[in-house]
């Protein structure tokens, strides 16, 4: 997102009261379900039974001219085997159809018979197949059960990418009405209410006020708001016009993940930035992503649009993995041109501490932390360092997973792409099953995700596999370990910095980690580096 | 002449000709044609020297599967390059370049003759037992053999057939084999003018199953080397040495 030109900032003093309204709240609030039928999600077609597959047809063919990875990719592939054993869900699964060239097969057989050559002459003998109801099952079953993560696509010699399968077949089915409900009723949420989480304005301003109060009780400092409030007990604010930054959190953060929100505050107001955030761009998921183009660049514009109405000269993302991801390939290419840069908050932070602007005590955060790349950050938009120079600089103990299976050789946590739903949830935790081994393997006690969907993902994830190990983003870690001037430590984090620990090997008891780590190193001749081993915080 | 080596000699030759550069065209132009709306971002290294240092040897050397899949690169590897060395091999059939080229550099015909006997023997060898060895894995590893189609089978099958006719040709020394005859021979194809075709049935053979392979090239999984430079994994290849340090 380099070349963008610079927006001129003429509108400083407009009153925030009399802007037009803003775009969410051109949408009828009503809910999900009702919406879903209004809304009729502009292109689906709930298509009879006996109909399907023609219609499917029509609509593969759509897609097929539509993009040119889809032919490509069905094209090129030799069946090498190379990406077979790469898929989580092949490794938690052991189905075949789970293999990503196999899973592709499941279109190319249909493609096959009814757009190629070889196809029509020589059929089944070269895999093709006839488009049947049956044959749709097959595909309803296994293009939802992959997360789009592109684990694959790093193995295959031609980078064959298996998640532009999943997408197009995804769309193609949604054609014909066999969208997956989760998906259709958090895209529904977002049509309706502004964001995936269904927060309506006053609950969004409530929730960003929750935690400036947050900040207040635990550190005793006074953060800037990220809006106006005509009164100071109002609850009810409005988006600042003209400040320099637009955050845009997954709604997410404003929901569960609100130590994410803190720590993203924290940075702001360490930073000095004039940053403010809206209710109209308050979700940065776009669940388009994972089944149609249209929503996709419907869902991206809106933070676009608002940008520009607030005349902002920078977007930062929060901590998302796929809308990130969604919003790098994007929104340049298909919103563009912008009157404004657009960053993720990761970077925007690494700079931050890389020119000295705002401060990390690295001694205040002890436990071992690692790191779980999402897979939208790491293959789908390459961002990768960022999140290490930070954790590098806020805990003491960063250590990395495995390097076979970190940054692009990342696993997917097994529940991206759509499939965040109960119903799914042994797929699920199958799927993540090699994440969350190889983040067990470091033996960490906290684990950083700057994706929200991850973080949900992870915090059913490791109960299920028996890992006591605490989930949270990078900026939460950020947020225990900021100095900022005037602030008291939190108590949390004093404790766990001074807390009494305890060591496994002896049972032994200590005032603080610290002595507890000299004892180790006397006593059992475990390193300092390695304290973890032996000392455990009580 | 009989019916089968008018066909195989004389008739097919055209049809394999416009098939395989027609197809090529036809597949790319069917390519181009499609828009690409959401360009797959990834970074690139800076300098175009090393963008095109990385380019051939992701082309030449496959260095990303044999990072992350060494069994397949010890099939795939060598395949390609005895593959590729065969093609040129096989230029000689056409063209007198090779021949000038080895002698500029100091053969004689009898050298250039020796060489081929050893090398090109040596060659068709490892190629075989490469196909070998990509078979028996496609038939012995069950994540393949579950993704695999007969076609994917009849492939390599096929191969080792063109590999094995070739070879028996070398072994049974047959005289015209000569480079001479052939180089008459196709060029009286290109000329238009064709004339008779060598009739030994092994040479026929050969020459058959060859044709019907370039035929299907294009329509084919055999299109890849041209997909390649569709997909992403030139991309990859670029990103991923710059990143594992
Ligand atoms: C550009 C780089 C290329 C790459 C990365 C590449 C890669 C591969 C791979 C991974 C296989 C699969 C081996 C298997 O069956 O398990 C393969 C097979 C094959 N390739 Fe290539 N290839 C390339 C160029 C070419 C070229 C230029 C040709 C010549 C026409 C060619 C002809 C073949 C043939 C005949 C097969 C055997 C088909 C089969 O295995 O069923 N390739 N290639
Ligand atoms: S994109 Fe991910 S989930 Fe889908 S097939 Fe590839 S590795 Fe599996
Ligand atoms: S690695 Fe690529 S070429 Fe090989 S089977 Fe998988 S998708 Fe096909
Ligand atoms: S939730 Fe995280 S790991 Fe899973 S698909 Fe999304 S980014 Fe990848």
């Amino acid at each position: 997102m380099s070349n963008m030109s610079e927006k001129d900032m003429s509108e400083k003093d407009v009153n925030p009261f009399d802007l037009p309204p803003s775009p969410s709240k051109e949408m009828p609030n009503m809910s999900p379900e009702k919406l879903l039928k209004k809304l009729a999600f502009k292109n689906i077609e709930m298509v009879p039974e006996k109909e399907r597959p023609q219609k499917i047809l029509k609509a593969m063919e759509a897609v097929l001219k539509e993009r040119r990875s889809v032919a490509t990719y069905l094209d090129t592939c030799t069946k090498c085997g190379a990406c077979a054993e790469r898929c989580h869900f092949y490794i938690g699964t052991e189905d075949p159809y789970n293999m990503p060239a196999h899973r592709v097969d499941l279109f190319r057989k249909v493609y096959k018979k009814h757009f190629t050559i070889g196809g029509k002459l020589l059929g089944s003998f070269i895999g093709a197949e006839e488009m049947t109801n049956e044959v749709l099952e097959e595909w309803r079953k296994y293009f939802y059960s992959c997360t789009e993560c592109r684990r694959c696509s790093i193995f295959c010699p031609f980078g064959i990418d298996t998640a532009e399968i999943t997408m197009a077949a995804r769309e193609v089915m949604l054609r014909v009405g066999l969208g997956m409900n989760y998906v259709n009723k958090i895209i529904a949420n977002l049509y309706g209410a502004g964001n995936n989480m269904g927060m309506q304005e006053l609950a969004f301003w409530n929730s960003v006020q929750f935690c400036a109060e947050e900040i207040k009780d635990e550190m005793g400092i006074e953060v800037e708001f990220p809006g106006v409030k005509e009164n100071p007990e109002d609850k009810m604010a409005k988006p600042k016009v003209g400040a320099e930054i637009l955050y845009v959190p997954p709604s997410a953060d404003l929901f569960v993940n609100v130590d994410t929100q803190i720590g993203a505050m924290l940075v702001f107001h360490a930073a000095g930035a004039d940053y403010t955030m809206s209710h109209s761009a308050s979700e940065a998921a776009d669940f388009g992503i994972f089944q149609d183009y249209v929503d996709l660049k419907e869902i991206n514009k809106r933070v676009v649009d608002e940008a520009n109405r607030l005349g902002v000269k920078k977007v930062i993302y929060g901590e998302c993995g796929h809308g990130w991801r969604a919003a790098k390939n994007i929104i340049e290419a298909w919103n563009g041109p912008l009157n404004f840069k657009v960053e993720h908050i990761l970077e925007y932070t690494e700079r931050l501490i890389r020119e000295g602007k705002i401060k990390l005590d690295k001694s205040r955060v002890k436990e071992v932390v690692t790191l779980h790349d999402p897979c939208n950050l790491a293959r789908g938009a390459k961002l990768l360092e960022p999140q290490r120079y930070i954790l590098r600089h806020a805990a003491t103990n960063f250590k990395e997973v495995a390097p076979e299976k970190s940054r692009e050789y990342t696993f997917c946590c097994g529940g991206g792409g759509g499939l965040l739903t109960e119903e799914l949830m042994d797929l699920r935790m199958k799927g993540g099953k090699p994440a969350a081994e190889a983040i067990r393997d470091v033996g960490a006690k906290i684990l950083a995700v700057p994706c929200a969907i991850c973080k949900a993902q992870f915090h059913v994830l490791m109960p299920y596999y028996n890992l006591d190990i605490e989930v949270g983003g990078v900026l939460d870690i950020v947020g225990k370990s900021i100095v900022i001037e005037g602030a008291k430590v939190p108590e949390e984090v004093e404790e766990a910095m001074a807390g009494k620990s305890k060591c496994s090997l002896c049972d032994a008891e200590f005032s603080s980690m610290d002595k507890c780590c000299e004892h180790a190193e006397k006593e059992h001749k475990i390193s300092k580096d390695q304290c973890n081993m032996a000392c455990e915080s009580m | 002449m009989s019916v089968i080596v008018t066909f195989v000699g004389i008739i097919l030759p055209y049809i394999t000709i416009v098939a395989f550069f027609g197809g090529f065209i036809y597949r790319i132009k069917g390519w181009l044609s499609i828009p690409v709306p959401m360009p797959i971002s990834v970074t690139y290294p800076q300098s175009r020297g090393e963008q095109v240092k990385n380019i051939a040897s992701a082309i030449l050397i496959f260095p990303d599967l044999f990072r992350k899949d060494r069994n397949l690169w010890f099939g795939a590897w060598p395949f390609h390059v005895v593959l590729a060395i065969i093609i040129i091999g096989h230029w000689r059939l056409f063209m007198d370049i090779p021949d000038r080229i080895l002698m500029a550099i100091g053969y004689t015909t009898q050298g250039i003759e020796h060489l081929s006997s050893v090398f090109g023997t040596t060659v068709g060898i490892i190629f075989f037992i490469a196909v070998l060895y990509l078979l028996v894995r496609r038939i012995t590893q069950v994540t393949l053999r579950n993704m695999s189609n007969p076609a994917d089978y009849f492939v390599l099958l096929w191969l080792l057939g063109i590999a094995a006719t070739g070879l028996t040709m070398r072994f049974v020394g047959l005289p015209y084999t000569n480079i001479a005859t052939m180089q008459n021979y196709f060029w009286g194809i290109f000329t238009l003018h064709p004339i008779a075709p060598p009739t030994d049935p092994i040479f026929l053979t050969h020459y058959l199953l060859a044709q019907l392979l370039l035929i299907s090239l294009p329509f084919s999984k055999l299109i890849h080397p041209i997909g390649i430079f569709f997909t992403q994994g030139i991309k990859h290849s670029l990103v991923v040495q710059k990143q594992v340090r």
